[in-house]
């Protein structure tokens, strides 16, 4: 599964990705250029192995002019923002819009709150965030890539949703006998890849498309 | 007799960039950038900019030794001026992350060879070529990749990828045994289908100070400085053509593992850069007709 880092500039998305993939955390790392790759597998409670192949991007405004190349093809985002500071959650808005425009129907997103170990210097209460990702139909979880919590919790949630939901996915268009389509059969159109344990029990039948 | 010392790396570079001259040009506009730059109107207008570069400043090059001791918070403020300098004088193309990368790589480069200036004179004196040869570098060579769409440095990544397409068009010397290994990469970016949208902006908008150790990456900068756009992207090939052992590795259609390794290259040595950039020369007409073919793409589809 892909799954884009999306959110305003330093709120965290490059350390949330190396404390979910290397457990490591760094206060001044480098800000991100263009994009970077990650991956790591999970287990599900069924048994069955996610492997999620995460790609951080850069937060800047004005990287939106490439980073929508980067959307295509993801199942799965995570819209972080940092609870100590109010405008990267006001932009929060702004990225959704982006996902509309540049990302596949069905992407399942979470809403992050990142930075949870400021408890001193929050501005962003938990039940304002939570009230707008009911609103807008996604998740929300509030996570420190400092103290590592709820990381692993993230990560591996929206991971769980996007496999119940491209299992059931298959499975109706199983019966239905036709697939959603994808819009264009270009190589940025990466997909879906489930490194399954039991074969038998396998609802995932996509293989890469290009 | 006595021997006279090599020009300091930063003196060559404002020199061959033309931000020596510019600086001549310009005798006293640096310190006016920076007065304009703390006057409340001007920052209302530049606060996003300023902002965004008060935010990176600490995460220019954090790594480095210069911004981690003693020298670090002298180091950032230096940093600090003249981004927002360059902010105030085009605000047209205002800031953009990389920028800061550059700007940090020339404050390093100075750094490594003669220490951080210790007198205010000539910390003045040596901000204030630098500032000039960070313009130069931006407006000279790389002009149109820092703008809000970024319309060159795409042009320049679609050119690559036209390149990788069909090396044998750009190549100056087309079926050379030297260039084999070039081509071989090339048909494996081309085959594995990689955007280059994956790799060329931490490529280019950081001019690889995110990607090769510093030293190296200074080497580099002296062809590109030199001979401008054709030679990044000629540095381009280098690079991924000195990582075909690892670009081998990888599943043919892998795409991501390809740019994680463009990402991130096996550590070579100049000599080894040098070998390959030679291997790489491009026909620049080659690149003028590529580019013209992409122009007229562009219309066309405005066209559609």
């Amino acid at each position: 599964y892909t799954v884009v880092l999306i959110g305003d500039s330093a709120v965290g998305k490059s350390n949330l990705l190396s404390r979910f993939t290397r457990d490591e955390f760094s206060l001044e790392s480098k800000s991100t250029i263009g994009v970077e790759f990650a991956t790591r597998s999970i287990s599900t409670d069924d048994g069955k192995v996610l492997k999620a192949q995460i790609w951080d991007t850069a937060g800047q405004e004005r990287y939106r002019a490439i980073t929508s190349a980067y959307y295509r093809g993801a199942v799965g985002a995570l819209l972080v923002y940092d609870i100590s500071k109010y405008e990267t959650f006001s932009n929060v808005e702004r990225w959704l819009k982006e996902l509309r425009d540049h990302a596949e129907n069905h992407i399942e997103v979470m809403l992050v709150g990142n930075k949870s170990d400021l408890r001193h210097l929050r501005v962003v209460m938990t039940e304002d965030a939570e009230a707008f990702a009911q609103e807008n139909g996604i998740s929300f979880i509030e996570t420190s890539a400092l103290d590592a919590s709820n990381v692993e919790e993230a990560f591996s949630s929206i991971l769980t949703k996007i496999y119940e939901k491209v299992s059931r996915k298959s499975m109706n268009s199983d019966a239905a006998g036709s697939g959603k389509t994808k819009p264009m059969a270009n190589n940025a159109s990466k997909v879906i890849v489930v490194d399954n344990e039991n074969d038998d029990a396998a609802p995932a039948k996509k293989k890469k498309c290009c | 007799m006595a021997r006279v010392a090599p020009q300091p790396r930063y003196m060559r570079w404002a020199e061959v960039s033309g931000g020596a001259k510019l600086r001549t040009l310009n005798r006293g506009v640096y310190s006016a950038l920076l007065v304009l730059a703390d006057n409340a109107i001007i920052t209302s207008r530049l606060g996003t900019a300023l902002a965004q570069v008060d935010l990176d400043v600490p995460r220019s090059l954090p790594d480095e030794p210069l911004f981690r001791g003693l020298d670090a918070p002298a180091a950032r403020e230096f940093l600090t001026r003249m981004l927002r300098a360059w902010v105030v004088l085009r605000f047209d193309v205002g800031y953009t992350q990389g920028i800061n990368s550059i700007a940090a790589m020339l404050l390093w480069a100075t750094w490594s060879e003669i220490g951080f200036p210790s007198s205010t004179k000539a910390r003045a004196k040596i901000e204030d070529i630098l500032f000039w040869t960070l313009v130069a570098l931006l407006t000279f060579h790389l002009e149109g990749y820092f703008t809000q769409t970024m319309d060159r440095m795409k042009d320049d990544a679609a050119l690559l990828a036209a390149i990788w397409a069909s090396p044998g068009r750009a190549l100056a010397d087309p079926g050379a045994l030297r260039h084999a290994d070039v081509v071989l990469t090339c048909g494996k970016l081309h085959a594995a289908e990689l955007d280059p949208l994956l790799v060329v902006p931490k490529w280019f908008l950081t001019l690889f100070t995110h990607v090769l150790p510093l030293e190296l990456a200074a080497h580099v900068w002296d062809g590109i400085i030199e001979h401008g756009v054709l030679r990044l992207l000629e540095s381009s090939l280098a690079i991924a053509s000195l990582s075909l052992p690892e670009l081998s590795q990888c599943e043919p259609s892998d795409a991501i593992a390809m740019a994680s390794i463009l990402h991130r290259p096996t550590p070579f040595t100049r000599e080894a850069f040098d070998a390959a950039v030679v291997a790489c020369a491009l026909r620049p007409d080659a690149l003028f007709e590529a580019e013209q073919a992409l122009i007229g793409e562009r219309a066309r589809s405005h066209l559609d």
